[in-house]
């Protein structure tokens, strides 16, 4: 070991030098900085504490926890519904002529549906809409029950946890406004029955 | 007493072969890194090659960080500093030739498997079984030639650096041979012994303390040698040296289970994880405390040199990341973050930080003085430096704000009970820019590193290297009178294989206590009677599942939230996975949730699956996920699916008798069905042969058990 390689002694911060050096590496006997320890004692008392809730009496359960984030988010809804009349379903589904709500059931359909269904209608993965062949029926209320319920088995998701009624609505009324009888070409075979 | 005065030689040749590798495995790492967060948000990235995709870039970078670069880092500094901390040379040179050689060896092999598709699926633990045996052998050749040298020591005390290299040794060897477990089903494939919520436990138990004893306790070794080598003060607290090392061995081994916080773990397990994850900050920051405090009086010495300001920032990181990471184990925090890039943020400042500033600032030093010369420039040290920092900022920063953005869309309802953004894609889609940064973060710090590889070559070049460093030391005495008043802890430094046994059982009480009941136990995991072993086809769609390494992005862990039910449906329960051999929980979403990806809720036709693997961006625009036209291309490897089914058979899993004989039809039965009903859709080409028919089977078929239980 090189001279260059010897340890600094200060005097007035090394008082408590240790008597034994490994390869030129020197220890001092300080204590345990006590905010140190006491945020040790902390966190076991913090382990303690949680384990008696726990273990002892049954808190932090996750079904619990679930349960009680589903209630509140149910009142909450109930509440907001009241308020806001907003309780449309497959039964008093309305054509929606609105400029604003066909804007909105356009902006849903592109960001939804084309990908099966096509921007012009003429189906793909899906059906056509665009032809005047129906799987499930073609007024207001039977699109607006396909499009909440899906058809699971046949790939189409139900959309009742992403889109609320009204935009359910808006897109429905969109397609049979939009594409209802436009025949565009290379349209996907018809499906379904016939209704004029 | 003491012994006649002894001549011998520190072996420097060794040291430097691992400096050398470092420098290598490090730049190869971080140049991985840099193109999988490029990958992350341009798909095009994987340049539509299988061998470069995401799902198999992303673990070679991993491992090749965790294990290439760190690993040899380990290496290197444990070479260095156990043979001058003991007096003497290395028990064996061949023994170190074999442990460098072995050691590189496995990471070319780990590379090309894992590019090549083979893995086990199991995070930091992806290497297939014939390398896991390399790694135990090459580790017992470390471990062998480490305690060897302790045995033929000059030196009668361990250094508390030397303790935590014994810690590291025996604790990775248990680690790495439990969770390697494995069954054989031919050379490069193998299931997990273990399935579902056990495989999991075992998983994270492994995965955090590889963490732990990979990551942190060789390098607080290194620590407690290179920091006051380099500043040239005594280390601050010799007790706190004491406390804090046994109580971090002791309780980090507890902490895995707070990587399945929410998840279908049992809770007690959960608790257990989160409570000894608190406890654990303590003991981390007593590293931290020594490491810093060391430098008192010496501060003006930091200014001026680049080592020091590496090794200031190394701890400063060390002590954040022990820091945030109990504050990420407790359940309410961990919610937040769990599944998002918060836990990436969280892990690369321990890795950029704390292990890659302790290895620049350890090579920096090392180099010049192994080479009996000054480093080249200070000043390009210096702006390495800067760099690196800045680059952690860059990379770490936006990392925590797209965690929490994501986060926030994920669990957001509109007042009507609606999720805000129903389509997962939107929530990845606004955190592209949090992307970009990041991968701008990494480049800076990649160049840091190359900055570094320059400075070293040029250091090497202008000095002059001493193979073999002359040295002398007393020989040991048999006798030995410790004296009165001796402190307590001192028998245990002298005696290395006591304190190896002592290590060895403060790390097995927590992974037993844990694991035992999780096995033994019926009631952890509560048995359902509708789910069913996996057909032959899904089998094998299972493999390309885990081969493509999709876990790497889609999680399979439905947790109890509103919000997560709402999008992916009921919450996952521990006995739908009781014959996932391996587990595919992930613990990441770039993409959404695949657990219930065929119910009702989620499912898909066929043909959209298709369509998505051939080009993700037809049927979901904007998708980030690459696209896999190989999987139309290759055929599934069908010869091999009597063996697969005998495998799980011998795993417990209920096929009926000779089954095995009957696999290959009924694979190819329900094949053939798919390819007929992608055709009706209009999927003219669809071929029952290809990877892509069994890869659809099993996605239609997850989550779809239970749901035909509550139908019934």
């Amino acid at each position: 070991m090189s001279d260059n390689d010897k340890i600094e002694i200060i005097e007035e911060l090394d008082e408590k030098l240790m008597d034994h050096e490994y390869d030129g590496i020197h220890e001092l006997d300080n204590s345990l900085p006590p905010w140190w320890l006491y945020m040790f004692y902390g966190t076991i008392i913090f382990a303690i504490v949680y384990m008696v809730n726990f273990f002892g009496m049954g808190s932090y359960m996750q079904q619990d926890e679930l349960n009680s984030e589903k209630e509140q988010a149910e009142l909450a809804i109930a509440k907001y519904k009241e308020k806001y009349g907003k309780n449309i379903d497959e039964t008093n589904a309305v054509l929606i002529s609105d400029a604003n709500a066909l804007a909105d059931g356009a902006e849903i359909y592109t960001k939804n549906c084309v990908a099966c269904h096509a921007a012009n209608g003429g189906g793909g993965v899906g059906p056509n809409f665009t032809d005047n062949f129906w799987i499930h029926g073609n007024t207001i209320n039977d699109l607006f029950k396909t499009i909440k319920y899906g058809v699971p088995e046949k790939g189409m998701i139900p959309w009742e946890s992403q889109l609320n009624p009204e935009q359910i609505q808006n897109v429905a009324s969109y397609i049979l406004t939009e594409f209802k009888g436009k025949n565009v070409e290379g349209g996907k075979e018809p499906q379904g029955e016939e209704i004029n | 007493m003491s012994g006649q005065v002894e001549k011998f030689y520190y072996d420097n040749k060794i040291v430097k072969m691992f400096a050398y590798a470092t420098g290598l495995w490090g730049v190869v790492g971080m140049l991985v890194g840099v193109l999988v967060a490029f990958q992350i948000y341009i798909p095009f990235m994987n340049f539509d090659m299988e061998f470069t995709t995401f799902g198999r870039t992303r673990p070679l970078h991993t491992n090749a960080v965790i294990f290439a670069f760190v690993g040899n880092g380990i290496f290197t500094g444990v070479y260095y500093s156990l043979q001058r901390l003991l007096k003497t040379r290395m028990w064996s040179d061949k023994l170190s030739l074999i442990n460098f050689w072995g050691w590189q060896l496995i990471i070319v092999a780990a590379a090309v498997t894992l590019l090549a598709g083979f893995t086990t699926g199991k995070e930091y633990a992806e290497l297939e079984w014939p390398i896991d045996i390399a790694i135990a052998g090459i580790w017992v050749v470390f471990g062998w030639n480490m305690f060897a040298t302790i045995l033929k020591r000059r030196e009668r005390h361990l250094y508390v650096a030397i303790w935590f290299y014994i810690a590291t040794f025996v604790t990775v060897a248990v680690l790495h041979i439990v969770n390697s477990f494995e069954l054989p089903v031919s050379f490069l494939k193998s299931y997990s012994w273990y399935a579902g919520v056990q495989d999991a436990l075992v998983q994270w138990w492994y995965g955090h303390n590889a963490v732990a004893f990979f990551l942190t306790t060789p390098y607080l070794g290194l620590m407690y040698y290179f920091v006051p080598k380099a500043i040239k003060r005594p280390i601050y607290s010799y007790k706190l040296s004491i406390v804090h090392f046994w109580a971090l061995i002791f309780l980090y081994i507890w902490a895995g289970p707070h990587h399945l916080l929410y998840t279908s773990l049992p809770e007690w397990a959960q608790t257990l994880g989160v409570v000894f994850s608190v406890m654990l900050i303590a003991p981390s920051w007593g590293g931290m405390i020594n490491g810093l405090l060391t430098m008192r009086g010496a501060w003006d010495k930091v200014r001026d040199s680049s080592v020091l300001k590496f090794f200031v920032v190394a701890i400063t990181a060390y002590g954040m990341s022990t820091f945030e990471g109990p504050m990420l184990s407790l359940k309410s925090v961990n919610a937040i973050s769990h599944f998002t890039d918060w836990t990436i943020g969280h892990v690369h400042i321990g890795a950029l930080g704390w292990n890659g500033f302790l290895t620049f600032g350890m090579m920096y030093w090392l180099i010049p003085k192994m080479f009996k010369t000054k480093l080249y420039s200070e000043k390009l040290a210096n702006v390495h430096f800067w760099i690196g920092t800045i680059g952690i900022l860059v990379y770490a920063m936006p990392l925590y704000w797209a965690g929490f953005t994501q986060y926030l869309m994920w669990q957001d309802f509109t007042p009507d009970g609606f999720l805000k953004y129903p389509n997962f894609l939107e929530t990845v889609t606004q955190i592209i820019p949090m992307y970009v940064t990041r991968s701008i973060g990494g480049t800076l710090y990649l160049v840091g590193a190359l900055i570094l590889v320059y400075n070293l070559i040029k250091t090497v070049k202008q000095g002059e290297f001493e193979a073999n460093e002359e040295a002398e030391a007393p020989a040991l005495v048999k006798e030995y009178n410790p004296g009165l008043g001796e402190y307590w802890h001192r028998p245990i430094e002298r005696k290395p294989v006591q304190l190896l046994i002592l290590a060895l059982v403060m790390i097995l009480i927590g992974g037993a206590v844990e694991m035992v009941p999780t096995f033994l136990v019926e009631s952890n995991v509560p048995t359902i009677e509708a789910v069913k072993p996996y057909t032959p086809l899904e089998l094998q769609g299972r493999d390309i599942y885990i081969k493509e390494g999709c876990y790497n992005c889609h999680s399979q862990m439905i947790r109890p939230f509103r919000h997560e039910i709402e999008r992916y449906g009921d919450y996952s329960k521990s006995g739908e996975f009781v014959y996932d051999h391996p587990f595919q929980w992930g613990s990441k979403r770039t993409g959404p949730d695949l657990a219930r990806e065929g119910s009702k809720k989620l499912r898909k036709s066929h043909s959209w699956h298709y369509n998505h693997m051939e080009d993700p961006r037809s049927m979901s625009p904007g998708s980030v996920m690459p696209k896999y036209p190989w999987l139309m291309e290759k055929d599934i490897d069908i010869e091999s699916t009597p063996a697969k089914i005998r495998a799980m058979q011998t795993l417990g899993v209920p096929y009926e008798e000779e089954f095995d004989a009957k696999a290959i039809d009924n694979l190819k039965a329900q094949a053939s069905e798919i390819a007929n009903e992608l055709k009706e859709q209009g999927i003219s080409d669809a071929d029952a042969n290809k990877e892509i028919i069994a890869l659809i089977a099993y996605l239609q078929r997850l989550g779809t058990d239970v749901e035909k239980a509550e139908t019934k």
